[in-house]
Parts: C-alpha cells; structure tokens; sequence
C-alpha cells in the first residue's frame, strides 16, 4: 500500500517535500519524491507519535530526532508495521501506538479535571447569584412547589396524622400569625397554618405560605410568644424564598440559561419537577441565620419579645435527651453561638409596643391532649 | 485576491484587493476602510451549525460574528488592520491545517474553514486561551502579531513562552513547561513556555498580550474613592 507523507530534510529548499511511502518486507520503508528516494531501515528507525493531537507518525532513521523525518498522517501503516515478521520493528510500533493511546487519555484526565474544577467555580457562583435570579421567577412558582411538596413532607415526618379542628387551638394561633403577617409590608405571600395531630415535635413552612405546625412542638412550647418566634423565623423562610434559591443554586446552569433565554415556562416546570425533591434537602447556614434576624426583626415589629424564641432554643437544647427527638432542632441546630447571636439581635431590636396575646396556653394544651 | 501589508512592522495594515469572485472573512471590528462597490455581510463566524461559532465565540476568544467582504462582479478593495500595534503576515494554506491563538486570527480565504480545538490541561495552566482557532483548507490566512512577527522553523524541539505563540503548524506537539527552576519561575518573571517537537512552524511574536495588561494595571492610577 502507498502512503501519502511529508519528508522533512535541510536539502529541500522549504525544508520540506511530498513523498509516497511504500513498505517493504514489513521493515524496510521507501519514501519517494520528485526528484528520488530515500531509504529507512525501520530495525534502526525510531517511531514516535507526534503533531497537535498525537494522531500523527513521526519516522526518524535513528535515535537523532532532528531530520531526515517522515511525517505520515495516516496511521494505517503503523498497523501494517505492527504486522512485521521483525520481532524488533514490530516491538517499535507497538510503542508508538501506546505513547498514542496515553496521550489520549491524558488529554481525557485533562477534560475531566477542568470539568470538575469549572463545576465548582459555578456552583460558588450560583449561589451568590441565586438571589438574583429567584427574583425573577415569579412568586407563584414558589406556591405551587409548596403545594406539590405538602404531602411528600407530610408522608416522610407524620405519616398518617389527623387535621386539628379545635376551635380555641386554631383561633389562637390564628392571632398570633394575624399580628406577624399584619407586620409583613408588601409581602406577596399568604400564610395558612395548619395544625396536624403527632408526637412529631416540629414546625415547617413551606415555599408559597404554607405552614405546618405538629401538636408535638406544640406541648413543649410554654407561652404564645415561644410559638411566635418559631413562625417568624420559618415565615422569614418563605418571605426570603430560601427554598427558592435552594433549588436554583442547585440546578444551576439550566435555569439561568432558561431564563436568560425567556422561556420561563419551560423552566417552570423543571422546577416544579425537581422542586419538591430538593425542599428535603433542609436550608443552608446563612439562610437559618438569615431567618433568624428577619425573625427577630420581625417580632419586634410586631411589638412580640423575642426572648420567647431564644427561650425555646435553650430549653430544648439543655435537655439532651429531647435533642435526639426534636426534629426541629436537628434541622434547626443550635449552638452556643447562635444563641449569642440571637441575643445580640434580641438586644438592636427590641420589641416596639408590647402586646400580650389573650390565649391562656395552659388551656390551649389541655385542649390538645 | 491580492493582498499588500503596509506599514509593517509597527502598525501594519492589510489592504485587500478583490477580484470578481473573491471573498474574505475578516474578524468583526478589524475593517479600517472599503471601497464603496465592497459589500459587507455579517455571518456566524464558522461554517456549518450555530454551536460551531458560538464555540468559536466563547471559546476561542473570537467574535460571534464575522464579516465577509465581497464585491459584486467588479474589482473592490478593503484594508484591515488588528487592535493592538504590531505586525501582519501572509500565509497561504495548502490543504493544511494551522492553529493560531486566539489574538492572532484576523482574516481568510472564504475557503478556508474556521473551527476552535480544545487545548485539554495545557491551555488551562499555560493561562492562555482554553482554545485555538483551527485554520484548515487551501487558501489565504492573515495572522496579525502585536510586536513583530516570525516564523521559525522547528526541527526536532524548540521553546516559545506562551505569551508569544501567534500560530503553529499541526504537525508540531507541544508540552506546556515550567522555565527554569521553581525559583525563577516565581520571582524570575519567566512564566510558562511552550515545548514545541516535530517539525514544522511556529510564528511567534515579539511583545507579549498578557504582559502588556499587566504593565497597564500597574501603571493605572489607583481608581478614586
């Protein structure tokens, strides 16, 4: 077979000159141009892959790897150098297909690398660019997710549970979601409590206003003002879209590029899909710090001191035993310093016009039971 | 096509002649001039799909966009010259295939097929472009240097800094290396050079893009508060 290549020689004016290689005996290889031939003994030769990608066979007549040089480009008569009765000449081909195939796969190693680290890069940025992007999407999304996300949330923590139709239990939680929301501006949302009969000691809400409240935080709280600070601080959540921004740093590329694009339809309903997935995946720790100065914030505001709420972390985190069990706290953990924290917010913003709330908790819980 | 480079080698421009049927694809912003019979159309940068230029775009550090220069059936002409100062060189592609940094493009033959070639680990740390614009076919290339430019002939090795390479031939490989000890590679001021073996091409260039931004961001004033 014939091959077309290039012979690199100083005797050539451009340094350079077309030739056909044919090879002989499977060791002896002729490359003709022009104006003659030259001769390689490929016993002696050396073989190496070459050029941009190493697609390319490089042919030196010895060790010297200046030129004479065949460069071939077809790398078919490497295959027929492998099939040499030379035991020498075939161990030369074989090298150079295997300098070739590590290439290869270092230029694979490479991709995958800078693959990984631009990953990174971008799941760096996108969380400090989520918020921008949340702001975009429209307030509905965020109902909608809550709502395919209620009996996923329920089935996991409660399975089972029964709605509380108490007239006292809701009336007074009532009013004190009522003086929260009323010291809301402007928020887009609307809040509903539900209140679910289970040992579950807990409280969440969900994007969209939806909030659920478990009779088993509801035992271990001991005023109305501890239950106040718990629905500012997961109100805030939803006030803030944490879940929102959640699941657009974390799907990162698709959803800015839709977007960007316009077609927000489409990545609506990506969202959604993945949406109710991803609120399991619990809030990151600036958000929690977050919700809890908007919490404090707004306690103050609406005239409700908020040592109610420091008072629930303490109590619950001194008791170790109950730590293991209080659900709210896992998600919600609580250290020494987030407990300085708070009192440090306590102490900037302190409540305006304090109000009591006319709910007797004692009779609230015996209701309960 | 004839073409004439002026004013080489601090601040050449390329004046294009067009015959009949010529065409030429110039990256967008490099037009200086044109007679009025030279008509100018805006075409994704690469033949063939959009992902193919916007590859080009995003990638190889070139315009989405380019401009094909074309006269309708009389003689036309039209000059183009680079952003910074520096030189042009003419080179004529036959049936092979060239890879030029992404500062170094600044025009072709309509024949000439533009595509970018991923540069794999080696761009990465050479901290040049991720990517090369790969020039192949039959037909005229314009490569444009800042500094002066020139084409040296490797044979066996040769070493470029990074900073420097404008083009090379495809039947070079190379290896991106530290210069010198860890030593001179921090306080040396010699970053990372290319180690080109095969034989072949390389143009190089002599002043260097990325050492000019950074002299600029020294010499800026602080901005003020």
């Amino acid at each position: 077979m014939n091959y077309k290549a290039t012979l690199y020689s100083e005797q050539f004016t451009d340094g350079k000159v077309s030739v056909e290689l044919q090879l002989f005996h499977g060791d002896l290889l002729i490359a003709r141009h022009d104006s003659g031939s030259v001769e390689f003994d490929l016993k002696n030769a050396k073989l190496v892959a070459g050029g941009f990608d190493n697609n390319m066979l490089y042919i030196y007549p010895d060790h010297n790897v200046t030129s004479p040089a065949i460069l071939v480009q077809d790398l078919s008569l490497l295959k027929e150098i492998s099939a040499s009765s030379n035991e020498i000449v075939r161990q030369k081909a074989m090298q150079a297909t295997g300098i070739q195939k590590k290439k290869k796969f270092n230029k694979i190693a490479g991709i995958i690398l800078i693959i990984v680290f631009f990953s990174g890069l971008m799941s760096i940025a996108f969380t400090q660019s989520a918020g921008i992007i949340v702001k975009l999407i429209p307030v509905k999304w965020d109902e909608k997710i809550g709502e395919l996300g209620y009996p996923s949330a329920i089935a996991s923590m409660a399975p089972g549970s029964t709605k509380i139709e108490d007239k006292y239990v809701l009336q007074s939680i009532e009013e004190i979601k009522n003086r929260l929301s009323v010291s809301l501006k402007n928020t887009p949302f609307k809040y509903n409590i539900t209140v679910l009969k289970s040992p579950v000691e807990n409280a969440f809400a969900l994007p969209g206003g939806k909030i659920v409240i478990f009779t088993g935080i509801l035992l271990k709280v001991d005023s109305p003002e501890e239950l106040a600070g718990i629905l500012a601080h997961e109100i805030m959540h939803v006030e803030k879209r944490h879940a929102m921004k959640q699941i657009v740093s974390r799907m990162g590329l698709s959803v800015l590029f839709q977007v960007i694009v316009g077609d927000m339809a489409d990545a609506g309903s990506v969202i959604l899909e993945v949406g109710s997935e991803l609120l399991s995946l619990g809030y990151s720790r600036n958000m929690e710090t977050e919700a809890d100065k908007e919490g404090i914030i707004l306690l103050s505001n609406a005239g409700i001191p908020a040592d109610g709420m420091i008072q629930f972390f303490k109590k619950m985190s001194e008791n170790e035993k109950e730590l293991k069990s209080m659900s709210w706290l896992l998600t919600h953990p609580l250290s020494e310093k987030r407990a300085d924290e708070l009192a440090k917010i306590y102490k900037k913003y302190p409540p305006l016009n304090v109000k009591k709330f006319s709910t007797n908790w004692k009779i609230l819980k015996s209701h309960l039971k | 096509m004839k073409i004439d480079i002026k004013y080489k080698p601090g601040f050449a421009m390329a004046c294009v002649t067009l015959d009949a049927d010529d065409k030429i694809r110039a990256e967008a912003g490099t037009m200086v001039a044109k007679s009025a019979n030279v008509n100018m159309k805006t075409e994704k940068a690469s033949r063939g799909g959009v992902l193919k230029s916007l590859k080009a775009a995003f990638f190889g550090g070139e315009s989405f966009w380019m401009n094909i220069f074309s006269t309708n059936g009389t003689k036309g002409e039209v000059k183009l010259a680079p952003t910074l100062p520096g030189d042009i060189i003419l080179e004529e592609l036959d049936n092979s295939t060239i890879f030029v940094q992404s500062t170094g493009f600044l025009g072709a033959e309509d024949s000439i097929d533009i595509d970018t070639k991923f540069q794999g680990l080696k761009g990465f740390f050479s901290g040049e472009s991720l990517f090369f614009l790969k020039l192949s076919g039959k037909g005229k290339v314009l490569l444009s240097s800042y500094g002066g430019i020139e084409k040296r002939n490797v044979s066996g090795s040769f070493i470029v800094d990074t900073g420097h390479i404008v083009a090379f031939d495809e039947s070079l490989n190379y290896k991106i290396e530290k210069f010198g000890s860890w030593k001179s590679f921090l306080i040396g001021g010699e970053g990372l050079v290319a180690r080109f073996s095969g034989h072949g091409n390389v143009w190089i260039q002599s002043r260097n893009v990325p050492q000019l931004g950074q002299w600029l961001r020294a010499t800026l004033p602080p901005k003020k508060k």
